[in-house]
């Protein structure tokens, strides 16, 4: 065991003799170790600012995956190998501080071997959809073809680190050719937007209208064509229809059979069976003003309006509402008891008064849809609607072009903009209001500039999607959208469930069956997975504890379409490094706080 | 149909005579009655004070001209005689800049709800804050209007309650489908509700264990142990071994015994580990400062220990326990993500337990700090103080790289990723490095006892940070389950004092220590 002194010496010697040893020494410096941490520290605070102040993208971009970040990184790593080395010999008090060294060492290593050959990215499958072979990976790519030779080229290009504004453009060269590509917007939500376009040939009428709805004052324009786009979803809650005529389709209301068991003694809680399983709404409340007055029966619709009968006319009687609704009151107990589970009278005082309702008819559905139905009016020119939304009373009318109407929705007004008798319709995309809370996709605003300063159309290019760019002399197809990662083998949903909590709706779990395949070994396996439960492919031992596998971890469902989930998928060759590096770090910590002689304190 | 003619009534009158409410009676034999709320079957009770702890931010409720009611007897009057009480000003806006926007001059935080619900600039606020959120995580929800989000949740709560809809204690026929949702009940005695119930699937074992829970308060007796300790402990003074020592050292042995006692009760009745909301956290790190500071004062024959343990331990209590709005002690049920989730309940309980050590620390480290200027004598490294102070720092540490390094096993098994600088992964690391400076910066000779002791105190503002800044402040990222609003203006307070705190430590720092580093 060498003393203090003697180290101090054996350091000297070493650096008066070599100058590896002295950078070694300088490399390894417990100074430059403090300010690497207190520099990683402050930077990573920062970091996390710049993510909650632009996103997570930005945070990447700029800190933790930009190239400095990763000099700093492998100077620390320098560091603590440096820093091992000058304590050559080491000897048992030195177990803990290597330990914990190498820990993070081998921590770094993993990390860099994960980012260098490994992806994280997400699959969505949908149940009885072909197997997907593709993940998709976060990293936004540009794909723009050659104009002179058709070529294909992809380049990272991510809009959101440093978003293109008409102020602050980018500018990126098209493959063999002087043509360059502008790009200067950027939406985060974009939609695809149906404009109207008069066209003799097309043979359809078209219209467009302006809706004005309660969330805000930005309003909806849609455009519809009769005959190729009739129909438009407002998100789930309200269709527009372009019709023949305003005739109402045959009743697809769901029907219903109800019964009540009617107390007059506590006339809030009939006993109530329903075929539909939604209650019609429909109340009746049995009794009699005074002692011995004749019994009455009264009818309460769900829209409020309500009579008065005398029991004894309607008994047996079957009456019709308006709306088709068939109301029979089947019978009476005066006393009202339970015989061997059965309802008898006992007796004819009205003690316990009590008549069983039957009820036939349909309900609104109270899920359906709001509707706005449109037709072509007798008059060229005009236009004929009815709106209808819940159950309320549908609202009808004629109007022109540029009269207002109310569609006969909470909260909406409407405005008929265009009407052309022959049109058709193009699909624009265009970025999204801020009040208008659709989901939408990221898109760029993109045209092509020739050498002369002469531009072309500029056009918004949505995710996923791609455009034919043109200017003059020369035409590309550009497309945006993220990275396709190629898997060597593909997985299939075969069935998806989201069991929920106890009365409530809420999702508590997420089961999903899936079937990898690879065709070339002909090898299928099924697998499932559920929250926190990954699934692996290749499975076994070996490809888990090399790394090679792909894990497929649920990471997002659809309410509305429960035939329907999206798995994050992982490859990560370095994790053994990283697991390994972990538990060397925490050892080392454990060894140098606990395990160690407390006199030799400072290594 | 009382009920109903009731709100028939209302509809039709618009704008009633303000009329006095009846009051239910405080009858305790609801309490252990049970009631599906929230995914859960719980006991009547807890349901009461989780009910007015939405509604006003406290578990007692002051009515004008019927003083404060409990939750149980505010609750069952909303049930029983629900007339009137749309005119009672008992539902809390606590954001005065809120209450600015939507037209509610003065500082009264409680409104009614028939005022509440005329105000449109309230639901377009709500509103916003929905399309801000359907939009997608780009776009932040502004505060005003996730404040607005709060007060109509209130609303809706506070509807349910009048309508009777939210009494749900009526269990669904044997042989329905597991969790099936049970029906309302309308109000009636205790007793026809329970021959109601005798069918239906719940524990009442459990239900008991709950409104014992919910009535004994365990934690609020803790924090009055634990300060009936430091009062003992101070009064005992320097005396080597004496009876006040002996009894302060029972007494926070007592509150830590309550604390494990109740903790344990909660994961029992939860049926989980307590690992989700800031309220949760809070008694762990509770638990964690008092174990440790035990410990210590057992192994190194110190009080220092407990002194410095029974502040923290009693603001963190008291806090816990005086604002239920903003931390939350509900039980509710976890987001699939979080359960039955072995990694995830080990990180969280190691990371959180380290936020005990370095409460620990900093709490020793502002006694160290005064105790120095106050003499103006150094702190040598040998200072026993000094040797406290390292001893919590050291477990702090080890646990918090622990913590860090298993939450990282959690996401890669649960998401894959090892490690993705996620804000609270990161500010965790921001803490660990800090601390790691303090530790080496001491090794290098930077800095002796008196820099270690004010480094400890300046690195627990980062604790905080990753503790409370990243849920409350950034708001951003995976631990997203773990958002919550409320309580910046103390926390911000608290971590300026600090500040100050530092500041006037370094200015004033007993000057002999530069001579003193140097031997």
């Amino acid at each position: 065991m060498l003393s203090k002194e003697a180290r101090k010496r054996l350091s000297e010697e070493r650096c008066a003799g070599s100058l590896l040893w002295r950078s070694i020494y300088a490399l390894g410096s417990l100074d430059l170790a403090i300010l690497l941490l207190l520099s990683l520290a402050g930077v990573c605070a920062i970091a996390t600012f710049l993510e909650s102040g632009f996103s997570a993208r930005v945070a990447r971009a700029y800190v933790y995956h930009a190239p400095w970040f990763n000099v700093w990184l492998l100077l620390l790593g320098l560091n603590l190998t440096c820093s091992a080395a000058t304590r050559w010999p080491w000897e048992k008090k030195h177990a803990g501080f290597v330990i914990t060294h190498a820990g993070i060492i081998v921590l770094l290593a993993g990390a860099l071997l994960g980012r260098a050959r490994g992806f994280e990215g997400s699959v969505d499958l949908l149940k009885g959809a072909p197997p997907s072979g593709e993940v998709l990976l976060d990293r936004p790519r540009l794909t723009v073809e050659s104009p002179a030779t058709g070529q294909l080229f992809s380049t990272p290009f991510d809009p959101e680190v440093r978003p293109p504004r008409p102020d602050r453009p980018r500018l990126l060269p098209l493959p063999g050719s002087d043509v360059r590509l502008l790009i200067d917007g950027f939406t985060r939500r974009s939609h695809e937007k149906a404009v109207l376009t008069a066209d003799p040939s097309a043979g359809q009428p078209g219209l467009t209208l302006e809706l004005t709805g309660p969330f805000g004052p930005e309003p909806i324009l849609a455009s519809l064509t009769l005959g190729s786009f009739p129909r438009l979803d407002l998100g789930p809650m309200a269709v527009l229809e372009f019709r023949d005529s305003l005739t109402k389709e045959p009743e697809t209301r769901p029907t219903f059979r109800e019964t009540q068991m009617v107390l007059a003694q506590d006339p809030s809680h009939p006993i109530l069976h329903n075929t539909a399983g939604l209650s019609s709404g429909y109340r009746f409340f049995v009794g009699s003003r005074e002692d011995r007055a004749p019994m009455e029966f009264e009818i309460l619709r769900p829209d409020g309006s309500g009579e008065v009968y005398r029991l004894k006319e309607v008994l047996g009687k079957t009456l019709v509402d308006p709306d088709g609704t068939k109301i029979l009151a089947a019978r009476y107990w005066a006393n009202l008891v339970l015989r061997d589970g059965q309802p008898a009278s006992e007796g004819d005082h009205p003690e316990n008064p009590a008549v069983l309702v039957m009820l036939e008819g349909s309900v609104a559905d109270p899920a359906a849809p709001a509707r706005l139905v449109l037709a072509q009016g007798v008059t060229p020119g005009t236009v004929l609607y009815r709106g209808e939304s819940g159950g309320e009373n549908p609202v009808t009318g004629e109007i022109r072009v540029g009269e207002k109407f109310s569609p006969g929705w909470r909260g909406w007004s409407a405005r008929l903009l265009a009407w052309e008798p022959s049109a058709r319709i193009e699909m624009v995309t265009e970025p999204l209001p801020v009040s208008d809370p659709r989901p939408g996709r990221p898109a760029i605003h993109a045209r092509l500039r020739h050498p002369s300063g002469q531009e072309g159309g500029a056009r918004w290019i949505a995710s996923g999607t791609s455009s034919i760019l043109q200017t003059e002399g020369a035409a590309s197809r550009i497309g945006f959208g993220l990275e396709l990662q190629p898997l060597p083998f593909t997985v299939r949903l075969d069935s998806f469930e989201v069991p929920r909590d106890p009365g409530t709706e809420e999702p508590s779990n997420f089961l999903a069956s899936v079937t990898f395949a690879e065709e070339k070994k002909n090898l299928e396996v099924p697998a499932k997975l559920q929250m926190n439960q990954p699934a692996t492919f290749p499975p076994g031992l070996w490809p888990q504890i090399t790394g090679l596998s792909y894990k497929f971890s649920q990471a997002g469902w659809d309410p509305q379409n429960l035939n329907r989930t999206t798995l994050q998928v992982l490859h990560d060759p370095g994790w053994m490094l990283k697991w390994a590096g972990s538990l060397l770090v925490v050892a080392g910590i454990f060894s140098m706080f606990y395990l160690r002689d407390p006199k030799s304190a400072d290594a | 149909m009382r009920r109903l003619l009731f709100l028939f009534c209302l509809l039709a009158v618009g704008a009633p005579v303000r009329a006095d409410v009846t009051l239910a009676d405080n009858d305790s034999s609801y309490d252990s009655l049970p009631i599906q709320h929230r995914g859960r079957v719980k006991p009547f009770f807890g349901f009461t004070q989780e009910m007015a702890a939405s509604l006003t931010g406290r578990t007692t409720v002051s009515v004008p001209e019927h003083g404060r009611l409990s939750s149980r007897q505010f609750i069952l009057s909303l049930w029983q005689h629900p007339e009137g009480w749309e005119e009672e000003p008992v539902i809390l806006i606590d954001n005065a800049a809120l209450r600015k926007e939507i037209g509610l001059e003065g500082k009264e935080r409680f409104h009614s709800f028939t005022r509440l619900s005329t105000l449109s600039r309230l639901n377009q606020l709500a509103a916003d804050a929905d399309a801000a959120r359907a939009s997608g995580t780009a776009t932040p929800v502004p505060p005003l209007a996730s404040a607005a989000q709060t007060v109509r949740m209130r609303l809706a709560i506070f509807s349910s309650l009048l309508s009777g809809d939210a009494f749900r204690m009526i269990p669904p026929p044997v042989g329905s489908r597991p969790g099936a949702a049970w029906a309302p009940a309308a109000f009636q005695s205790a007793e026809s509700l329970r021959n109601l119930q005798s069918r239906g699937e719940f524990s009442s074992t459990k239900l008991q264990a709950e409104s014992l829970y919910f009535n004994f308060h365990p934690f609020r007796w803790a924090w009055v142990a634990w300060l009936l300790s430091a009062v003992c402990l101070l009064l005992a003074g320097h005396a080597a071994s004496g009876f006040g020592r002996r009894l302060g050292w029972l007494l926070a042995l007592a509150g830590f015994l309550l604390l494990v006692g109740g903790f344990s009760l909660r994961v029992w009745l939860a049926g989980r580990p307590p690992v989700t909301n800031m309220y949760e956290s809070i008694l762990w790190v509770a638990f964690g400062t008092s174990l440790f500071a035990l410990f210590f004062s057992v192994r190194h024959r110190s009080q220092a220990y407990l002194l410095a343990a029974s502040p923290v331990v009693i603001l963190a209590l008291i806090a816990s326990d005086l604002q239920p709005a903003v931390l939350d002690p509900a039980m509710n049920p976890l987001v699939p993500v979080l359960r039955s989730n072995f990694w995830l309940t080990v990180h969280v309980l190691t990371v959180t337990l380290s936020y005990g050590a370095f409460a620990l620390a900093t709490a020793l480290g502002h006694f160290l700090v005064i105790g120095a200027i106050r003499k103006n004598a150094p702190l040598p490294n040998d200072d026993p103080g000094v040797m406290h102070l390292y001893r919590a720092l050291q477990i702090g540490i080890l646990l918090l790289a622990t913590g860090v390094i298993l939450g990282g096993v959690w996401a890669n098994y649960s998401w894959g990723r090892f490690w993705d600088w996620d804000p609270k992964e990161t500010w965790s690391l921001v803490a660990l490095l800090s601390y790691l400076v303090l530790l080496h910066g001491r090794l290098a000779g930077w800095f002796t006892g008196y820099g270690l002791a004010v480094g400890s105190i300046a690195g627990f503002l980062t604790i905080l940070m990753a503790w409370y800044g990243v849920n409350f402040v950034l708001g951003k990222g995976l631990h997203s389950y773990g958002f919550g609003s409320g309580g910046q203006s103390y926390v911000a307070a608290f971590a300026l004092a600090e500040v100050v705190f530092i500041l006037f430590a370094l200015l004033r720092r007993p000057r002999a220590v530069s001579a003193r580093a140097s031997t």
